[in-house]
């Protein structure tokens, strides 16, 4: 008979035993092949949901700033851009608060797309705008989850409110920060309403959550804003559009694309300004009335490249310039400019004269000039040019930490008294500053800075009459750099001489054409982003879902290999007569290794494929608890299955080598026995057991190996680390499941005192009977355990303490955020009276202690965005909370540990490019995948590239969308970034513990409503934590379900196990029944001998789970769920004693007698 | 207290088999046995010897007829009272020893005072027991390190650890070779004879049969006296 027939005919002979075999593969099969699914569907309908947010939009530039709408022609005329190019569309893209005009249900965190025909031909859908008709306001198109969450309808009139784009920086001293000034609100009508899908998802920030969004006419936003023929963005198709773009690829275009812009942009886009001065120069300034150091930086190299002298100047607005007297009597010269500037005797600008007609000097440190009128009126000798021994007093403000404004002074020693003539007379020095500037008389100034008119004197008037805004007086750039830098810049006008010969229109001609090679667009926030190849690589996400189910996978799959081993070992075991028989009768032990071989190699390919059946049905399961059941988690009913052949393969071929392994290894074992054995049916073999040595060895082995993990973890404060988790939790399985042999081999107190005590002790000696099974079941039972104890262990709820100051949510009730930055200081009486806040409401604030904090916009970093994030949200945190503390933080970097505040760490001095960062651990270690000690790099708004180094990390707290740098390192990184849209709020309701949840909840009203214009949103900080603790838990729920498979898979063992062990104990079963045991006395002493490995299987995995779970059940701060673990061991133990009795049930159901008999 | 006598009547059994029709195995037995006497079962293979032993020994019900040892009717017992009867009243010894591989010698012997708890036998009858049958030197041997007549004499002390009324055995030396299986049935006679036990012994073996005091032949279902 051929091999093949001789397995066909014992594949079929033997059947049930095979098909329990080809079970047990397919459960391996299905898993591995299972969780590859699950990582392809989210992966793709990631990368579909992006595909599908953007449209035809390959490329974007979404700029802070507003620059010309006719840039994005002028990028579609360059050659360059039609080689690649399709198309560009100019839009407004902002983010508002929308509100139902009547209802007034509000909806922050609006997409605001100002956009017209170009866009549409660029994303590639209808224009639903352009025919749009409504009765009064303009149109606007809401997506379905807008319309649903404001309850509009079309012809629904709608309020959208959104931040008003200044040039000059918010914060500033020249900013308006008035409600008015700051927020835009427009009355538009509901025109129709988009699908949530296509379009109603566009949006360049990569969220799996439908947003809010709106579209506008680009002209009505214009308008809107006053921003007439401005844009904030451009967006790009290519020409051949991939559905999957290759980020290398996208980025050699954005080269090629960022060329294209600088040539389609003008100075004016980077509101550089030009004015003729005296002496045949030329003032260079900057519509935002201070020059960025990106700018300054730009001047100087064209500077450098023309040939021209220039002359930096930072002019500076006083409140008074007053004459140090000992009385302190003298009269002050109130709203001056005040200019620093390098006075030089040779200077091509003009020198300054003193009044006795001599070059005035230059300055040093600590002086002062005085124009002549000022020292006039100030009551100094015009006829002294240097008066000796007097000081002067300057008055101005200074941006305080809330961009509140605190009038600081300084005295310097009076070095001169300029004459009224020449540069000393050049208005313009100072620029033209807003509410001042086109005023004929003083009193009718209306800046944006807090000014008393009743102190203009008519003196004053008759000056601005003759001199404008020449300056009062004179400091050396360095002096006036040390008093009025701030952090947009340290110049507000350069001066320029062009070389000698040359017009100064040809040179201005020159200088423009110079600065504009000079100038980075990226330095201006004018930066293309490849924002489809980033959301599609993004769509890999920060974790890959099907490694993630595969590892945490990796127990169930070795659970189906044991189970295999464990089926397939009972097979040949029953066969080990007929593998006698074969080898007594001449086949050599190769062809009947061979033999068992091959049908085991059936076995696993056929129940391999089988599983992929079950992979498929498993995948689906997941992906629809997915989309119902954990939707909270994920954000989004739009994850589908995708089924991968190449993943289905992987997946048979890899559950097909773990079985083949398997099999090989118990055929070897049966290849080893004495034929004389086989032939009894023994497949003992014989020898003497090394199994104690080696058991012993190899739980001395494995159990240093896990305690050495552990006492790594712990000493390097890595206790989180996934790696140290998959070293000391196999370890300990293996060095425990080892111990478990050491003690079975170990004799146990005989059986030699009667009573019914002895059926335990019957039991236990029984369950040693056959070592291998009781091992596999033993293990497989562990295995579970582990894996559900350990799921359980990292489960977090809340607790008595949530709200505590070493808590997630540092003590804060409210987590606040605001879609324009509140530009005054929310937490002061005073700021919130600017704000307009009602009088009820400041009753109710009174003792609400708030800290606001600056945010740079970016990527979620938390658990909730399934995208990897690119550039991360970032918040700049004040002092006040840094010397307040509060957290708990779980890691602090080497050499800090000692440190009792660690938010102090934020301060470290770790050199010029590098700054501290605080994250929160578990978005550092699951979706940033940094560790402490670990850096990342960001860009400023510079464009520049920074080093954040991550010195500590939070136990689970509110902060997991974002990282946290001080304040003081964000103004240096992102000066723009005015205003703070982010609060933590304590309501001190901890204080009034009957009425917490009232007082939390009229605040957050209060708040929300009296900031309704700023999109000001409040959300109890448990309610935030509970939200990321969600997401936590529905991975850790699948990955229970994961162990709950695996659990049935040791269940399904252990009855195994137990039925195979009655069969052959059939005849001492019957014996016992001979001398007078009833059936149920049986059937207890079976359940028993299983309940022991049960119970043995158990405390292995539930030691090892704890043990490597530690820091969460035993750490500072942990709040182990000890009814949860208990619950979930009480219920494997039920769960597993059922399956025994259900098992012993069935196998004592066949009359036991008939096996005693020696004949019929 | 003297031992019981054992009375059987018209001991019938008939077995169904899969295809409905029905065998009789037993068509009418009747013996009387009393304490101390000793009996050998003889018959050709499948003539119902090793279901008359299970009868005797309560393992099977009849289908029809009647035992009774001396007051004690078995088969009006419930299957509790029953398997108490039988832990109490009856001793087997099989072909196979049946002994448990797990246990020593000692616990091996033990293992049918620990069906109900309240045995009066205990380590110390097992001991006695087990130096009656010459193997007080192999107390905490297991069954495989015994010989296999080593384990049949096993079986015997085991079989007597309660005090039997009925002493059964099925083929006790069925697998043994004529020197072990001689010693076996001195044994078995010796301990009988010590007992005071009803002695019954199943076996194809005319020798073995010579040694017992009676001997009955089954053939078509019914007994004869040789």
């Amino acid at each position: 008979m051929s091999l093949g027939r001789d397995v066909v005919r014992d594949l079929l002979f033997f059947r049930r035993t095979h098909l329990a075999v080809a079970a047990g593969c397919a459960v391996a099969s299905a898993v591995l092949a299972g969780a590859l699914l699950v990582g392809d569907s989210v992966r793709t309908s990631l990368r579909q949901l992006t595909l599908e947010r953007l449209g035809g939009v390959d490329h974007a530039l979404a700029a802070s700033r507003f620059f010309d709408e006719g840039a994005a022609q002028r990028l579609a005329d360059q050659a360059e851009f039609k080689e690649i190019f399709d198309r560009t569309a100019p839009a407004i893209l902002l983010r508002a608060t929308a509100q139902h005009a009547e209802s007034r249900a509000r909806a922050s965190d609006v997409g605001l797309q100002g956009v017209d025909g170009r866009f549409f031909a660029v994303y590639g859908a209808e224009d639903p705008l352009s025919e749009a008709e409504t009765a009064i306001f303009p149109p606007v198109v809401l997506n379905q989850a807008l319309a649903d969450s404001l309850g509009a309808d079309i012809g629904t009139q709608v309020l959208i409110s959104l931040q008003r784009w200044s040039e000059v920086p918010s914060g500033s001293l020249l900013a308006r920060d008035d409600t008015a000034s700051v927020v835009e609100t427009l009355r538009l009508e509901v025109a129709s309403i988009l699908p949530n899908e296509d379009l109603g998802s566009f949006g360049l920030q990569t969220h799996q959550s439908s947003r809010f969004n709106a579209f506008v006419r680009l002209s009505d936003l214009q308008d809107g804003l006053d921003q007439e023929g401005t844009v904030n963005s451009i967006l790009v198709a290519t020409k051949a559009a991939s559905p999957a773009p290759v980020a290398e690829t996208a980025w050699s275009q954005i080269d090629g694309l960022q060329s294209s812009l600088d040539a389609a942009l003008t100075l004016d886009d980077f509101g550089i300004l030009f004015r003729p001065a005296i002496g045949g120069t030329l003032m260079v300034e900057s519509s935002e009335y201070v020059i960025s150091p990106s700018l300054e930086r730009a001047i100087d190299a064209a500077t450098r490249s023309t040939g021209a002298s220039s002359w930096p100047i930072l002019t500076y607005l006083g409140n008074s310039i007053e004459r140090v007297t000992a009385d302190d009597s003298s009269e002050a010269v109130p709203y001056s400019t005040l200019t620093a500037a390098d006075i030089s005797e040779t200077s091509p600008f003009g020198p300054l004269r003193l009044v006795d007609g001599t070059t005035a000097p230059a300055l040093g440190e600590g002086q002062l000039y005085l124009n002549a009128w000022t020292a006039g009126e100030l009551g100094y000798d015009l006829n002294i040019a240097r008066p000796a021994g007097e000081r002067v007093r300057l008055r101005y403000f200074e941006v305080g930490p809330r961009e509140d404004l605190t009038e600081v002074s300084h005295e310097l020693d009076l070095a001169g008294i300029v004459a009224m003539e020449g540069l000393a007379v050049d208005s313009r020095l100072s620029q033209e500053y807003p509410g001042i500037a086109g005023s004929s008389n003083m009193s009718d100034w209306d800046p944006p800075f807090p000014i008393d008119l009743r102190r203009i004197r008519s003196a004053d008037e008759a000056y601005w009459d003759d001199f404008r805004g020449a300056p009062k007086a004179w400091v050396g750039l360095s002096q006036g750099q040390d008093l009025w830098e701030t952090r947009w810049g340290r110049l507000t006008g350069v001066r320029l001489a062009p070389p000698e010969g040359t017009d100064l229109r040809n040179f201005q001609r020159e200088f423009e054409n110079a600065l504009m090679e000079a100038i980075e667009p990226e330095a201006f926030g004018l930066q293309f982003q490849p924002v489809k190849a980033l959301g599609v690589e993004a769509a890999a996400g920060p974790t890959d879902f099907g490694q993630l189910f595969l590892s945490m996978s990796f127990f169930v799959i070795v659970s189906a290999a044991l189970l295999v081993a464990l089926l397939f070992g009972l097979g040949v075991e029953q066969r080990a007569a007929e593998v006698g028989l074969r080898l007594a009768v001449g086949f050599g032990p190769k062809k009947v290794r061979k033999l068992l071989l091959t049908e085991g190699l059936i076995l696993a390919a056929v129940g391999g494929a089988i599983g992929l059946v079950g992979a498929v049905g498993y995948a689906a399961l997941l992906m629809l608890g997915l989309r119902t059941w954990w939707l909270p988690a994920v954000g989004t009913s739009r994850l589908e299955l995708f089924v991968q052949p190449l993943s289905l393969v992987a997946g048979w071929s890899a559950a097909l080598i773990v079985v083949a392994v398997t099999i090989a290894l118990t055929v070897r074992r049966v290849g080893k026995i004495p034929t004389p054995r086989l032939l009894r049916g023994s497949v003992e073999s014989g020898q003497r057991s090394r199994s104690g040595r080696v058991s012993k060895l190899t739980a001395s082995i494995a159990l240093c190996v896990a305690v050495a993990g552990l006492v790594y973890a712990f000493a390097s404060g890595r206790t989180d680390d996934p790696g140290i988790f998959f070293v000391v939790g196999p370890s300990l399985l293996v060095g425990l499941l080892a111990l478990f042999i050491v003690l079975l081999d170990r004799p146990v107190a005989g059986l030699g005192k009667s009573g019914i005590g002895a059926l335990p002790r019957m039991a236990v000696l029984n369950s040693r009977r056959n070592r291998r099974r009781s091992l596999l079941s033993v293990t497989l039972i562990a295995f579970a355990t582990f894996l559900i104890v350990t799921v359980a262990a990292f489960e977090e709820g809340f607790h008595g303490q949530a709200l505590g100051r070493s808590s997630g949510t540092g003590g804060y009730e409210l987590v606040a955020q605001a879609d324009v930055p509140l530009q005054q200081d929310l937490a002061s009486a005073d700021g919130r009276y600017e704000l307009g806040l009602p009088e009820e409401a400041e009753d109710l604030l009174d003792g609400v202690r708030i800290v606001p904090f600056r945010l740079r916009p970016g990527d979620d970093t938390s658990c909730l965005n399934l995208y990897k994030p690119g550039e991360p949200r970032i918040l700049g945190v004040p002092d006040t909370l840094i010397d307040e503390g509060g957290f708990t933080f779980t890691k602090v970097a080497e050499g800090y540990r000692e440190v009792d505040n660690p938010w102090s760490l934020l301060r470290e001095d770790l050199g010029e490019e590098v700054i501290p960062m605080i994250g929160d651990g578990n978005s550092t270690q699951w979706i940033l995948r940094l560790p402490v000690g670990g850096e990342m790099t960001v860009e400023n708004e510079r464009g520049e590239p920074v080093t954040l180094r991550l010195i500590a990390t939070l136990a689970t707290s509110v902060f997991q969308s974002e990282v946290l740098i001080s304040e003081e390192q964000f103004l240096r990184h992102f000066p723009s970034q005015g205003g703070f849209p982010y609060f933590l709020i304590d309501t001190r309701a901890d204080e009034l513990v009957d009425t917490a949840d009232e007082i939390t909840e009229e605040v957050s009203t209060a708040l929300e409503a009296g900031l309704a214009r700023y999109g000001f949103d409040a959300v109890e900080g448990a309610e935030k934590l509970a939200s990321f603790h969600a997401v936590q838990n529905t991975y850790l729920s699948t990955f229970r379900s994961l162990g709950g498979l695996g659990l049935l898979l040791g269940t399904v063992g252990l009855a195994v196990v137990l039925m195979r062990n009655v069969i052959e104990r059939r005849g001492e079963l019957a014996t016992l029944r001979a001398f007078g045991y009833r059936k149920r006395l049986l059937r207890r002493l079976i359940v028993m001998e299983n309940t022991a490995l049960l119970a043995a299987g158990l405390a292995i995995g539930t030691i090892a789970a704890l043990l490597t779970a530690g820091p969460k059940v035993f750490g500072p701060g942990a709040h182990p769920p000890w009814e949860g673990i208990v619950g979930t061991l009480f219920l494997i133990f039920v769960v597993g004693l059922a399956a025994c009795a259900v098992a012993a049930r069935g196998a004592l159901g066949a009359e036991l007698i008939p096996a005693l008999k020696s004949e019929a | 207290m003297s031992k019981p006598s054992l009375q059987l009547r018209d001991i019938q059994k008939t077995f169904e088999q899969g295809s409905g029709a029905t065998v009789d195995v037993l068509r009418g037995v009747d013996l009387d046995l009393a304490p101390g006497e000793s009996l050998a079962v003889l018959g050709p293979s499948g003539s119902g010897k090793s279901t008359l032993l299970h009868i005797v020994g309560t393992l099977e019900r009849p289908t029809s007829g009647t035992m009774q040892l001396g007051e004690v009717e078995p088969f009006s017992l419930d299957d509790d009272d029953l398997a108490r009867f039988r832990n109490r009243t009856v001793g087997f010894v099989f072909q196979d020893h049946h002994l448990l591989p797990q246990y020593s010698v000692l616990e091996n012997v033990l293992v049918p005072t620990f069906a109900f708890g309240d045995s009066e036998a205990g380590p110390d009858r097992a001991r006695q027991l087990l130096d009656r049958v010459g193997l007080s030197h192999r107390l905490d041997h297991r069954p495989a390190e015994l010989s296999g007549g080593e384990r049949q004499r096993v079986a015997v002390a085991r079989s007597l650890i309660q005090g039997p009324s009925l002493l059964l055995c099925d083929e006790p030396t069925g697998s043994l070779d004529q020197a072990t299986a001689d010693a076996v049935a001195d044994l078995l006679v010796e301990m009988h004879e010590a007992e005071e036990t009803i002695l019954v012994v199943v076996t194809h073996s005319l020798a073995l049969a010579q040694r017992f005091g009676r001997r009955v032949e089954l053939r078509d279902g019914v007994s004869r006296e040789v």
